[in-house]
């Protein structure tokens, strides 16, 4: 019986501590009214891992959207990115920027990116995280913002960010 | 770049954690189970288990099963503490529950972090299909092949906490998937001395869940529901009878996990779906009156092509102790 309590107590005791919105989870939408209202996204000169700057104002110039992609070249990231690298010939008008924010220096995020067999796909390297405060950027965090430098989405990857692209590229 | 961030790179061996299973191979004690899962022998009442996994990250398999090596630059350690308790409840029933513990220990390019929290807590109920131990010495009978067939149900509670949890502010925080899950599980062994077959295979499903928040953010509530996952494992173990009859058993698996895709609402996230093959070779001491049983394993998934697919190469070391008692 001594074992039993003393196997049973801490686990009660963890059990307790769990997590009460995964036990029992809401569907109540709880964004509050600033949420609904429309962020614009100030400009950005992020270089690439080639070496080249990308400014958001000249891409916004010359698309209807810039869709930003957070990567840690990880498992779950690597699958987000070879369905962006597949279906962003879909959307010509529409510019796919992947964001590196965890290599630190330009030389690292090349070798991630190599490394995942990415190198088709324009990598900005957010080494001072320019792009992760003003976006609040997380992994997998995928922000579209449209010609008019509004943020429309910024969420965790999912496939409703179609939805949104259609929208823009009707 | 902040530490957090940096941090955030532990999620990729949580998902590993989150994936994997939680429980050693066990000896063949006649009827006792050689599977992954928490069995009671046939004549035990309670069974008291501790194990502690260390899981570490090797590569990943991209989406097109191609095997893509870790930088050696980078360390990404996962270390669980897996409580687990097992109850007889009737003749052929028993019910068991794990608890584990969650360390990750991650360098990524320089930067270290260290976090903790439980993880998902899983609730197994058994049902034994034998009333007598089937294990043999040798073949008199055709009655003396019948093997030890366990049916089982498992539900995965989500007592960790996950990317939907209002009291994660980002990734390094996540200790569980979020979703309750229930399989069916089948465990069909059977023990000719020395030697002991395994056959285990699962089937489980998610149960959908709204959700209102991803890393803390409110965001457009959706209806999440994770894909079907399937399990299928095949061992074989040779027994070995030492002086006072306390026993030594060796045992060879194969195992592989897949994972349907998820759905978001009305879209299917086609990238979301999974497979992972591994083997693994475990070794176990059984006292004579198999009060004690101390386990070590070593998990090793194929770094190799073609052999999983969306998932995270690991290598898993297990060490644990279970005690049976009345």
């Amino acid at each position: 019986m001594l074992l039993i309590r003393r196997l049973l107590i801490p686990c009660l005791a963890i059990l307790l501590n769990a997590c009460v919105e995964d036990l029992a989870p809401e569907s109540k939408d709880i964004r509050n009214s600033d949420s609904f209202k429309i962020k614009i996204s100030e400009n950005f000169n992020i270089t690439t891992t080639t070496d080249e700057v990308i400014s958001l104002e000249d891409e916004l110039a010359n698309n209807d959207a810039v869709v930003l992609y957070f990567t840690m070249w990880c498992t779950t990231c690597g699958g987000h990115m070879d369905e962006i690298n597949y279906k962003s010939d879909s959307y010509p008008n529409i510019r796919f920027l992947m964001v590196d924010f965890i290599s630190g220096s330009i030389s690292q995020a090349k070798n991630y990116q190599r490394d995942n067999g990415y190198n088709n796909m324009t990598t900005l390297v957010d080494n001072d995280d320019i792009l992760q405060n003003m976006y609040d950027g997380k992994m997998a965090a995928t922000i579209v913002i449209n010609n008019q430098s509004e943020i429309i989405f910024n969420e965790v990857y999912k496939s409703r960010l179609y939805d949104v692209l259609d929208s823009l590229n009707p | 770049m902040n530490t957090s961030t940096i941090f955030s790179q532990k999620t990729i061996i949580v998902a590993i954690a989150l994936l994997s299973s939680s429980t050693t191979f066990a000896a063949s004690c006649c009827g006792g189970g050689s599977a992954g899962s928490l069995i009671l022998p046939k004549f035990g009442k309670k069974v008291a288990d501790v194990s502690f996994d260390i899981e570490t990250y090797q590569g990943k398999w991209d989406s097109a099963g191609k095997y893509i090596a870790d930088p050696k630059s980078d360390s990404q350690n996962q270390y669980r503490l897996n409580l687990a308790y097992g109850q007889r409840l009737s003749n052929n029933w028993q019910a068991g529950i794990v608890v584990p513990y969650v360390w990750n220990d991650n360098k990524v390019s320089g930067e270290t972090s260290k976090t903790e929290g439980i993880g998902d807590t899983s609730i197994n109920f058994w049902y034994e299909t034998f009333d007598r131990v089937t294990c043999v010495y040798q073949i008199n009978t055709l009655a003396d092949l019948r093997p030890a067939i366990y049916l089982g149900g498992s539900l995965t509670i989500p007592t960790g906490s996950s990317m939907y949890s209002d009291d994660v502010d980002d990734n390094y925080d996540i200790t569980g998937r979020g979703l309750y899950r229930f399989d069916t599980n089948i465990v069909i062994e059977k023990t000719i001395y020395p030697y002991t077959a395994t056959l285990q295979a699962s089937y489980g499903k998610y149960l959908a869940r709204p959700v209102n928040q991803e890393y803390g953010e409110a965001i457009d509530p959706y209806t999440k529901r994770l894909g079907d996952r399937t399990s299928l494992s095949a061992s074989l173990a040779y027994t070995v009878f030492l002086e006072d009859l306390d026993t030594l058993t060796f045992t060879a698996a194969l195992s592989k996990l897949s994972e349907g895709k998820a759905k978001t609402g009305n879209h299917e996230e086609a990238e979301s779906q999974f497979e992972k093959q591994s083997s693994a070779l475990s070794m176990a001491y059984a006292t004579p009156d198999l009060s004690y049983i101390y386990k070590a394993s070593l998990s090793h998934a194929f770094a190799s092509d073609n052999r999983g697919m969306n998932f995270s190469v690991t290598d898993i070391i297990t060490l644990g102790v279970s005690y049976a008692f009345n």
